[in-house]
């Protein structure tokens, strides 16, 4: 964390993440800096290993971003991407870190803002908890 | 394949959006054609044009323009003035004029393009326009509005630079004009473009105050209302009025308008600039061309067509698209212009320049190292200090070879660097990158290489404060993602000769026909009994035309036509597979059955809601409008004998629970009171409307009602009218407050008409089913809006109809037409290219655990006892990537989004060294 900005990971659904782009662009919203995005084509392609990866290398909050459970796109990506993050809260737990470091979020289809919401939201969140290694 | 149609090329006159693309289909479609435009370059209205609603205008006319100015198949003239037409189909002789040299063509069947022209306001007094500098059109505006503009995007007033502070636009100018300008129609398109202009003027500064002066606010098309709650909450503000002069502030440039409101209060107010919105004029020297040919006009100066076959003109061959047909949106020009190609292959054997584009063999270039070439595309509107940021940074990455901005011409830059530079990876990085896949993909092939090697960069929502790491972090990732592509497999599959129609209304059955008479056989799938659809509550067309003897012809057409299996009582319960090879599971009374299809046209209708309010389904005399359309049509009698009928429009449209207007209630309303008006000349019939939106050339009729008496009553929705029950036999009266009078007024009457909201009837059930978008009022949509209108989100899908958006029985025709088109261009090829995006298994390392088959969501991937392995069929695997993550021996593997990639990912982001 330099400068108070946790280093946050988001793995995004393309899907989701190229429409909510396009509505946060034509809102002129943007995306904060810290947040990075590694696009996957759908959220139930994200293993667990994916997720606990970004921590090893210094990141301070991880979250998914992808559809509501009844629209995937793919029917059960989400869900079982939900499940994972879950699993991996409890890892963290067990590694004494804070499982509110990593979040699965649930973009409805056309919001683009929420896109960009959510990246705020897990960048004041994560501030509140402070760096992962003190 | 029918009787013997003759053989030839297209001319095509006028180069503007709806020629372009109607250029592209037919060469697509094996066409030669020759593009006329009697400009320097092409593109017609929309160069001139800062945002088309809802996005950039750019990205979506140059990729155009370069892929006619590429195409073998397609000979633009431009610079050149056609001089006449002879000849009939299979036989025409057109006689041009470029410079000083005439020549003659010769061509199978013609297509009239040359669209519309701004009306000048000059000679119009009232408007002052050239005598007061401030005073500039719509377009002169949109030409200050646009970033590559004299202004370079800063909006300055033409006086003296100052950036406005307050802005008016005054509607209707050229247009629902009889006295002075000529014009009776409605230009249909002010209202929607003036929103935009005052909406990007707030964007460039939220302080300058927008103030629209207009008589109706016409947002008729789709996602168009929400646009207007959009500007209403941005501040912009709308006045009803018609402005009568303009006048010049002493001592300066301001302007002062004088106005009367509503209560015919009379306002004078200063603004620093007035934006004339002004109509749309059919092209005069496309006038004279259409006179001296013999293409009929009408009383507008339109081209004159009937609602039924809506792109034909009345000489066969020749067919018209686009604004010389009346006053039409982008997406409408462009609907019409896939139409007229639908139209142009049921007459015309297609007759080439060239052979169809030939690629060379693969190389094996995944055996190389990665050598990535970076490639850029800016819109006008972005920063350009990405430009030095991208050049610098890549220059940093180990393994990227070149980077190059393209700009005009992406697909032959793209194949000429790649070819040069000799890489044989790219990264590509846009605003859009979606848009431009297919360029990428393509230029990959002409390259030789495997065309899933590439990665694209988004450049939109970038942060200013940030914008250089955050622009590196995405270049980094999608550099390194790039490298550790391997290439994937690609097949060729055959693609299946049928259509699979979804709907048995006017849309289902117009693009049945469309598909079956160029020779393709045809599934049409009707949940109901009986085929027609919301055609069947169908009266008249807003022009006036008999709808059920209509309909009657085209159910008796389908049904004898052996090209076509219509399979009634039947709905839709599974589908999987690809744009090409399709499977699609029906069932028919409980009985399942599968259906193999190369492409699928989705118009599954739409319906009026049933409303809760004005005592519908209380009181027999209270009807949906579809039910008294139905009552007109089967027993007219006691509906002409009323004394006095009531319509109310906006009955549950435009409000919070659904936002968007249904479009043609106003045509519909004012179509039937002057049929009713004309059989019975003393009815009396009221007509309580919000807004007016007899868009087009609907106008007229709005006009004749008026001249016929009936009475029209605006109503706000804060304050709607009632409806009470009279005592004696279900008589009514209405009470609705008069904003002329100024004091609610009791109305009598026999019958109430409510023209409720139209929404899709099974939209979510199909989306889901057939994998495609829904916009947010529920209705399918279209990727991207305004340059594919019948294409749905995933490839191989069309739609048409209600379903899409509310739409008179003529546009759904036009759209079911130009769907068939889209979906002829794939069944008319042999082979589709499948794989790619998908996974694969490696058989030596699967275990046969069943993993895979109970997590694939499409169940794609089965046991093959053969091998004794899992088996992923790359043409049906939707490429999700859930059996790669699921599976326990790592034994399934995705090239385009590996472990490797996921795993390494967070430490390219997150250990930037620079």
């Amino acid at each position: 964390m330099t400068d108070n900005t946790p280093q946050i990971v988001a793995f995004c659904c393309s899907n989701c993440a190229s429409a909510a782009a396009n509505v946060a662009e034509g809102m002129k919203m943007t995306m904060p800096g810290n947040v990075k995005i590694i696009q996957v084509p759908c959220t139930g392609r994200i293993e667990v290993l994916h997720l606990l990866k970004p921590f090893e290398e210094g990141a301070d909050g991880v979250y998914v971003a992808g559809c509501q459970e009844d629209s995937c796109q793919y029917v059960t990506g989400i869900t079982k991407a939900a499940k994972r993050v879950a699993h991996v809260k409890k890892i963290l737990e067990e590694l004494e870190i804070e499982p509110d470091r990593i979040e699965v979020f649930n973009l409805s289809a056309g919001k683009g803002q929420e896109f960009v919401e959510m990246a705020h939201e897990m960048t004041g969140k994560i501030k509140g908890l402070g760096p992962v290694l003190p | 394949m029918g009787q013997e149609k003759p053989k030839g090329s297209v001319v095509i006159i006028g180069g503007g959006i709806s020629g372009i693309q109607a250029a592209l289909s037919l060469a697509g479609a094996g066409y030669g054609v020759h593009l006329i435009e009697h400009m320097s370059s092409l593109g017609g209205m929309i160069p001139n044009l800062h945002r088309i609603y809802p996005l950039c205008a750019c990205c979506k006319l140059d990729p155009r323009i370069a892929a006619c100015e590429q195409d073998p198949n397609i000979n633009i003239m431009l610079d050149t003035n056609v001089l006449d037409i002879s000849g009939n189909t299979g036989n025409f002789i057109i006689s041009l004029k470029t410079g000083n040299e005439e020549k003659t063509l010769k061509a199978g069947a013609v297509i009239l393009s040359a669209g519309i022209e701004p009306f000048d306001p000059t000679p119009h007094d009232t408007y002052s326009y050239g005598n007061y500098p401030n005073v500039i059109t719509s377009v002169e505006f949109e030409q200050l509005q646009r970033p590559l503009g004299p202004n370079k995007g800063i909006l300055k007033r033409p006086s003296d630079g100052k950036t406005p502070e307050k802005i008016a636009w005054l509607q209707c100018v050229g247009s629902r004009d009889i006295n002075k300008c000529d014009a009776p129609y409605c230009s249909s398109v002010c209202c929607m473009y003036a929103l935009k202009e005052a909406v990007n003027a707030k964007d460039f500064n939220e302080e300058i105050e927008t103030t629209i002066f207009y008589m109706d606010m016409r947002t008729h098309g789709k996602g168009f209302e929400e646009y207007l709650n959009e500007a209403i909450s941005r501040d912009v503000q709308l006045v009803r009025s018609r402005v009568h002069t303009i006048d010049s502030v002493p001592g300066g440039d301001d302007l002062l308008i004088a106005y009367a409101d509503e209560n015919d209060k009379v306002h004078e107010e200063n603004f620093n600039m007035v934006v004339l919105s002004v109509g749309l004029r059919p092209s005069v020297e496309a006038i004279e061309l259409a006179k001296k040919t013999g293409v009929k006009l009408n009383k507008n100066q339109f081209v004159a067509n009937e609602p039924f076959m809506p792109v034909s003109t009345n000489i066969p061959g020749i067919f018209v698209c686009g604004g010389l047909m009346g006053p039409f949106d982008i997406g409408e020009s462009i609907t019409q212009a896939a139409a007229a190609v639908s139209e142009i292959a049921a007459i015309l054997e297609p007759e080439s320049f060239a052979p169809p584009r030939a690629y060379p063999k693969p190389i094996k270039a995944g055996k190389k190292d990665p050598d990535i070439l970076i490639a850029y595309h800016l819109c006008p509107g972005m920063s350009p200090g990405l430009s030095a940021v991208l050049e610098n940074q890549a220059k940093e990455i180990p393994g990227v070879t070149a980077v190059i901005r393209v700009e005009d011409n992406i697909l032959t830059g793209l194949t000429e660097k790649l070819k040069e530079t000799d890489t044989n990876r790219l990264v590509f990085a846009s605003c859009t990158p979606v848009v431009h896949k297919d360029i990428v993909e393509e230029a990959l092939k002409l390259t030789g290489l495997n065309p899933y090697l590439y990665e694209t960069v988004d450049l939109r929502a970038i942060d200013p404060q940030s914008a250089t790491a955050q622009l590196k972090d995405r270049i980094r990732m999608g550099v390194a993602r790039a490298a550790l592509i391997t290439p994937p497999p690609v097949k060729e599959i055959p693609v299946v000769k049928r259509a699979l129609v979804v709907g048995g209304g006017v849309a289902g059955l117009e693009s049945a026909l469309s598909i079956s008479r160029e020779g393709y056989p045809v599934t049409l799938i009707e949940k109901e009994k009986q085929l027609g659809g919301h055609g069947r509550h169908v009266r008249a067309t807003w022009q006036g035309y008999d709808a059920q003897k209509y309909l009657k012809d085209l159910i008796s057409s389908v049904k004898k036509d052996k090209n076509i299996k219509v399979m009634t009582e039947t709905t839709v319960k599974e589908n999987r597979g690809f744009a090409g090879r399709f499977v699609t599971t029906v069932e028919k009374k409980g009985k399942g059955k599968e259906i193999l299809h190369g492409v699928s046209i989705l118009a599954p209708g739409g319906n009026p809601v049933k409303p809760e309010e004005y005592l519908y389904g209380k009181n027999k005399n209270v009807y949906l409008w579809s039910e008294l359309s139905e009552k007109m049509i089967k027993a007219p009698a006691s509906i002409e004998r009323a004394n006095s009928a009531v319509f109310i429009q906006c009955v549950g449209s435009r409000e919070p629970a659904c936002t968007h207007c249904s479009n043609f209630c106003c045509s519909f309303t004012v179509r039937t009171a002057v049929d009713l008006k004309t059989k019975n000349p003393d009815m009396n019939i009221y007509v309580l409307y919000r807004e007016m939106r007899t868009y087009g050339e609907r106008e007229d009729l709005y006009r004749e009602a008026r001249d016929k008496g009936v009475i029209f009553i605006r109503y706000d929705r804060n304050n709607k009218p009632e409806v009470n029950s009279e005592s004696d036999q279900g008589k009514l009266s209405v009470t609705v407050y008069d904003p002329i009078l100024e004091r609610p007024v009791a109305l009598k009457a026999d019958f109430v008409s409510l023209q409720s909201a139209i929404v899709g009837t099974n939209n979510q059930e199909l989306a889901n089913i057939f994998r495609v978008n829904m916009d947010s009022d529920g209705f399918f949509a279209e990727s991207p809006e305004k340059m594919r209108p019948v294409d749905a989100s995933s490839k191989g899908v069309y739609l048409a109809g209600l379903a899409v958006y509310p739409k008179d029985t003529g546009d759904s025709i036009t759209q079911a037409k130009a769907a068939a088109a889209r979906a002829l261009e794939i069944l008319k090829q042999d082979k589709v290219q499948v794989g790619g995006m998908v996974a694969e298994v490696m058989p030596e390392k699967c275990a046969v655990c069943l993993t895979c088959v109970r997590t694939c969501p499409f169940n794609v991937p089965f046991i093959d006892h053969e091998t004794g392995a899992a088996f992923i069929d790359p043409g049906l695997c939707q490429g999700c990537g859930m059996c790669v993550a699921e599976c326990p021996g790592k034994a399934i593997v995705m090239s385009t989004c590996s472990d490797q990639m996921l795993t390494e990912a967070p430490s390219v982001l997150l250990n930037a060294t620079n």
